[in-house]
């Protein structure tokens, strides 16, 4: 297992050699004895080629932050994917987030859907916009047809669980 | 910072549609800009070769420092105007770098029309000259113009910002302690002839460079003086003896090697430090771009998409990522450089109005440069907005955005209606730059909405006058509405009339933007202070 880090302009690599019987890392080729001796929730204890060094660490997102002799290292992990998760708690109704008219249905009662699958596109403020699928479910109804004018908080599509689906 | 998670499908039939239509757009735009860099009449290329000149883009070519980019503004200005006589309006301007300074140019082209100024070529070197004051860039001029084109006299003479306005920036330029250089290949006749006299140096070609007032047919005919150009004013006469001219050559490649070495003495900018990151590419093809973008105005498409593949390593640090969701804002890094990205992903509402207020005030707090990535149809309308207070929290935004005072950016990647436009930093706003992409539309209202307003307009008319109009009638104003409203908000129309500093093939436009923010840093960044906030 490897990885790519990127502290300030330098770029290292670390790879993960071996985890037993001890921690053995390569940095940059060269192999070193890790052994751990606290793992705290934010602070470690590390002895490192038989040096012990005491720290604190902070990994949001895809930056890790370490804290050691009073001087800070930040790390970047690089080509770590994450996102923020943004979606909201969604129930069994799509609403529309605006005044608008429907320009086409892509679904139907009955239907199954995935996440982010396109429902129904509307146009509002001479802009066109999909609605996509909150989570997956089953359709239940679809409230609007094409060209049907609709207000803000209208319900779109209803959802109701895949069967068999815990809810 | 987290890399944005790309949702695109690169093998679904709507991205090979969109990339399509895209993809052919972008080649139609460099098949017209292709055109007007380089095709010439025969008979005027050989004019030029057989004075001993070299073209524009060969001197400029020669001048600037080898392997650098030279960022052109507006390469299609009049591409629809005057019949298309005067492609690039007559004049090539831009960003380079020479002896390691950036510097703005600003080249006449007498393959057109002996280089007469039309009334674009007047706004063009106007706005590359406010471009030099915004960013306290030098200035080279190579001169070699007929001076301004006769025919169109009024639109480039009298106003405000037409021809004198070359030379109240020269003056303001040179006050400010920003340098300019003037290298003298053809001639500089009347108004043009300030602009080697403005410039604090300037080198004279022998034989072919002339500095005068009026050429030897006006003295002839003001005082009835027989004289030839170069004793006019040419090389010997002006470096010998009027004192008008510095230096003078031999030969155009002895005049580009004396400018190189007189910029070479310039004292090197004192640039604002702002942080920088090692630059790193953006870890999605920009090329995807076009497979992003949509077929029509009227679809939409997820700003982060865009943005993920316009700045380093894809990595974006969404600032209120769940709320205002129609304004994405957030900082990441073009080049290494940080900036406050304001990207429109739908209509503002009063929350994204706020948002995008709010992150302006925080990328001025923060000394951080501004991109807003345009594609607005504008701010919600109707009852209930406006009861929320959709005007007031819309000039909210305005406010906090005219009154920034780090350098902006703005990049119109496919709407602009209405008054997001000025929200999102449209081109009244002094941005630094702003650059359009080949599916750009701008205008007060959609074509549709243009056309059908109108129509209600004439029914109302007739109305009044006790008459009604036939169905025909009314289809006719709205086709021809259509048609003329759908030539007018196209980026070709735009980029023409200079509403923009050019348009960029998408995937250019991080390139386009690190050159732009590097030089805009050879200006402070100014005091931060705004007006009142309308709460």
């Amino acid at each position: 297992m490897s990885y790519d880090l990127q502290r300030g302009a330098d770029r290292v690599s670390l790879g993960i050699v071996a985890r037993r019987p001890a921690l053995s890392v390569a940095i940059e080729g060269l192999l070193h004895q890790v052994e751990e001796i606290r793992h705290g929730a934010d602070d470690f204890e590390l002895r490192v080629d038989g040096r012990t060094f005491r720290g604190r660490r902070t990994i949001s997102s895809d930056e890790i932050q370490i804290r050691l002799d009073g001087q800070t290292f930040v790390f970047r992990r690089l080509h770590g994917i994450r996102g923020i998760d943004t979606s909201a708690a969604t129930g069994d109704e799509v609403r529309a987030d605006m005044p608008g008219t429907v320009v086409a249905c892509h679904t139907e009662a009955g239907a199954a859907v995935a996440p982010g699958d396109r429902l129904v596109t509307i146009e509002s403020m001479k802009l066109q916009m999909t609605v996509s699928a909150p989570r997956a479910g089953t359709i239940a109804r679809i409230h609007v047809a094409e060209n049907v004018t609709f207000e803000r908080g209208a319900v779109l599509v209803s959802l109701v669980p895949i069967a068999g689906e815990e809810k | 910072m987290a890399v944005i998670r790309s949702t695109i499908d690169t093998g679904s039939e709507e991205f090979r549609i969109r990339y399509a239509h895209n993809k052919a757009l972008v080649e139609d735009f460099r098949r017209r800009q292709g055109a007007a860099r380089a095709d010439r009449p025969a008979r005027d290329v050989d004019r030029v070769r057989k004075q001993g000149k070299m073209l524009p883009r060969e001197r400029i070519e020669k001048l600037l420092d080898p392997g650098t980019p030279f960022l052109e503004f507006s390469s299609l200005a009049a591409n629809v105007a005057y019949d298309g006589e005067a492609p690039g309006a007559s004049c090539i301007t831009g960003i380079g770098v020479i002896a390691g300074r950036e510097v703005v140019i600003h080249a006449d082209d007498s393959t057109i029309k002996g280089g007469a100024w039309y009334p674009l070529t007047v706004k063009k070197i106007v706005r590359c000259l406010e471009v030099a004051i915004e960013n306290r860039l030098p200035v080279v001029h190579l001169c070699d113009s007929a001076g301004g084109f006769l025919q169109l006299q009024s639109e480039v003479f009298p106003d405000k910002y037409m021809a004198g306005r070359i030379f109240r920036n020269q003056a303001i330029l040179s006050k400010m302690g920003v340098k300019q250089l003037a290298l003298v290949f053809g001639h500089c006749t009347a108004g043009g002839a300030y602009i080697p006299a403005l410039s604090d140096y300037n080198v004279i070609v022998r034989g072919t460079g002339a500095v005068f007032l009026a050429g030897p047919p006006l003295v002839k005919a003001a005082t009835g003086e027989i004289v030839t150009a170069d004793d006019l004013g040419g090389a010997d006469l002006h470096t010998r003896t009027s004192g008008t001219c510095d230096y003078p050559a031999a030969t155009e490649d002895e005049a580009i090697t004396i400018g190189r070495e007189i910029i070479a003495q310039w004292e090197h900018p004192r640039k604002t430090a702002v942080d920088r990151e090692p630059p790193e590419p953006p870890l999605y093809d920009p090329d995807e771009l076009y497979g992003i973008l949509p077929d029509t105005i009227k679809k939409s498409f997820d700003s982060r998409e865009v943005i993920a593949r316009l700045v380093d390593g894809s990595r974006f640090h969404e600032y209120q990522p769940a709320y205002g969701t129609t304004l994405i804002c957030g900082f990441a890094h073009i080049w290494g450089f940080r900036v406050g990205i304001l990207a429109n992903n739908g209509v503002l509402f009063n929350d994204s109005a706020l948002k995008g207020g709010h992150f302006i005030e925080l990328c001025n707090q923060n000394n951080t440069p501004i991109v807003f990535l345009q594609n607005i149809t504008g701010y919600m309308v109707g009852q209930e907005y406006e009861a929320a207070g959709i005007t007031k929290d819309g000039a909210k935004m305005i406010m906090a955005q005219a009154c920034s005072h780090v350098p902006k950016f703005t990049i119109m990647c496919h709407a602009s209606f209405g008054a997001g436009n000025y929200g999102m930093c449209g081109r009244a706003y002094d941005g630094r730059l702003l650059f359009t992409w080949p599916n750009h539309q701008i205008g007060v209202m959609g074509g549709e909405q243009a056309a059908n307003t109108l129509v209600e307009v004439k029914v109302r008319q007739l109305q009044r006058k006790g008459e009604v109009a036939g169905d025909g009638v009314l289809q006719e104003i709205h086709r021809t509405t259509l048609e003329a409203y759908e030539d007018q908000i196209s980026a070709y129309h735009s980029t023409s009339e200079l509403w923009d500093d050019g348009i960029l093939d998408p995937v250019d436009t991080r390139n386009a933007l690190g050159i732009a923010i590097s030089a805009s840093l050879n200006a402070p960044f100014g005091e931060p202070g705004y007006g009142v906030f309308r709460f």
